[in-house]
């Protein structure tokens, strides 16, 4: 098999198994035909081209519609996600003072409340009743802002709008894309269910290796990544919805970085990181669902 | 067929390549660059998506197969439905080059008209 042929069945790689084995010889058949005539398309031409069409293709089996209803319904698997951290954080910590021997603080009734309201969203969106799990997502997500001002409010110095947003703005930020209507009912498949549990213990389970003895941090850490890198990979391999639910997570923390970066005042690109983050991402999110509803809505009718 | 509204070029070419005959993929390659002038180049991946999309959709379907030093060649057919979907965007696109020429017609015309309305202060201006 010579070099070139072997690149495209790299790039077919990219294409769903199943149009892979019924085509794949016949395409690189076709390739190999017009390289033999003279084709104008080089080898890397056509083997990107594969790899553009494949991922295409991919991204319309997942769902069987548009790339934008898998997109969309990669969003909305990426905000239970979310709310699962969420519930996973604000459990850990109510829980802390228990695993820490009360060295914390107790916690607040509205702690306790937050993080029942937490559970609560999850649950409902992960049970489908997406009407209920709104209510409860928006409720929660106002509490959640008004406790970070209240903290921020009584941490004594000087308030500052730039610390205070740092801590809700990347949560409640990508948390909106909940209110996007999708396009049709989201159902959580099993890897979905077993992926929120994971990411739901996830911040619990940090917080209670760190007590066990002769486990360093940085440890504890390296392998939550590694945990969570590898069940990424071989998630995004099987299913584009994947990538975008991950994507949406990974939002939490970029955000989180570039809000002290522009407090600092630097230069254009801290902004633009900003920007690109924070205005463009979940523009390009709107346009796509106002393009694919577009096309819904003029498409005639079988 | 509702589909000729979204015909895109490339699709609406292989469809036109496919009429007069069955064609490989290669064969539809090569016919779609007699076609549109050389214009369009289709590459495998644009070619194998098109074809997929028109198969999901009943226009093309799979002739027959052979293999020729071992390599492997896929015959594909244009079905009624893919012929009359080809007949629709035929018959909008000479609708479309109508209008246009029409139109293009109506603008030669006002071109050569002579300047009737000129405001008096440039007839003026000119004298």
């Amino acid at each position: 098999m010579s070099l070139a042929t072997r690149l495209y069945w790299v790039a077919l790689r990219t294409y769903p198994a199943d149009f892979r084995q019924a085509n794949g010889e016949e395409i690189v058949s076709t390739i190999r035909d017009c390289h033999d005539a003279g084709d104008a398309h080089g080898t890397f031409s056509q083997a990107l081209s594969l790899a553009y069409n494949g991922n295409r293709l991919r991204w319309m089996h997942a769902t069987g519609g548009s790339v934008a209803q898998t997109f969309r319904q990669g969003v909305a698997w990426g905000v239970v996600l979310l709310v699962a951290w969420q519930a996973g954080r604000a459990l850990a910590g109510i829980g802390r003072p228990l695993v820490h021997g009360y060295t914390h603080a107790y916690p607040s009734p509205a702690d306790i409340a937050l993080a029942a309201g937490w559970l609560l969203a999850l649950v409902l969106l992960a049970s489908a009743r997406r009407k209920w799990g709104l209510v409860a997502l928006g409720l929660v997500l106002t509490g959640f802002v008004a406790s970070q001002v209240n903290f921020a409010l009584g941490y004594g110095g000087r308030f500052s709008w730039t610390f205070t947003l740092q801590f809700f703005l990347p949560v409640v930020l990508p948390l909106l894309c909940a209110f996007l209507p999708p396009m049709r009912p989201v159902r959580l498949s099993l890897p979905v269910i077993t992926m929120v549990v994971v990411v739901a213990a996830l911040v619990p389970s940090r917080t209670l290796l760190y007590t066990l003895p002769g486990l360093s941090g940085w440890a504890v850490e390296a392998a939550g990544c590694v945990v969570i890198g590898i069940v990424v990979f071989l998630a995004s391999l099987s299913d584009p919805r994947w990538v975008v639910m991950m994507t949406l997570l990974v939002f939490v923390p970029l955000i989180r970085e570039f809000i002290p970066e522009l407090s600092r005042g630097g230069g254009f690109s801290s902004y633009s990181g900003v920007l690109l983050l924070a205005v463009l991402v979940p523009l390009g999110a709107v346009t796509l669902v106002l393009r694919a509803r577009r096309r819904v809505a003029t498409r005639p009718t079988r | 067929m509702s589909l000729s509204s979204n015909l895109q070029e490339p699709t609406f070419l292989i469809l036109a390549a496919l009429a007069d005959g069955d064609l490989h993929g290669y064969g539809i390659t090569k016919e779609v660059e007699e076609l549109s002038n050389s214009r369009v180049r289709l590459s495998a991946g644009t070619l194998y998506g098109a074809l997929e999309r028109l198969k999901r959709d009943g226009l093309v379907e799979v002739a027959g197969e052979e293999r020729l030093q071992g390599r492997l060649r896929r015959y594909y057919h244009l079905t009624d439905s893919g012929a009359s979907a080809l007949e629709q965007e035929t018959a909008r696109q000479e609708w479309v080059i109508e209008v246009a020429r029409t139109k293009l017609r109506a603008r030669a015309a006002a071109r050569l008209r002579p300047v009737q309305a000129a405001h008096p202060a440039q007839l003026e201006g000119t004298s």
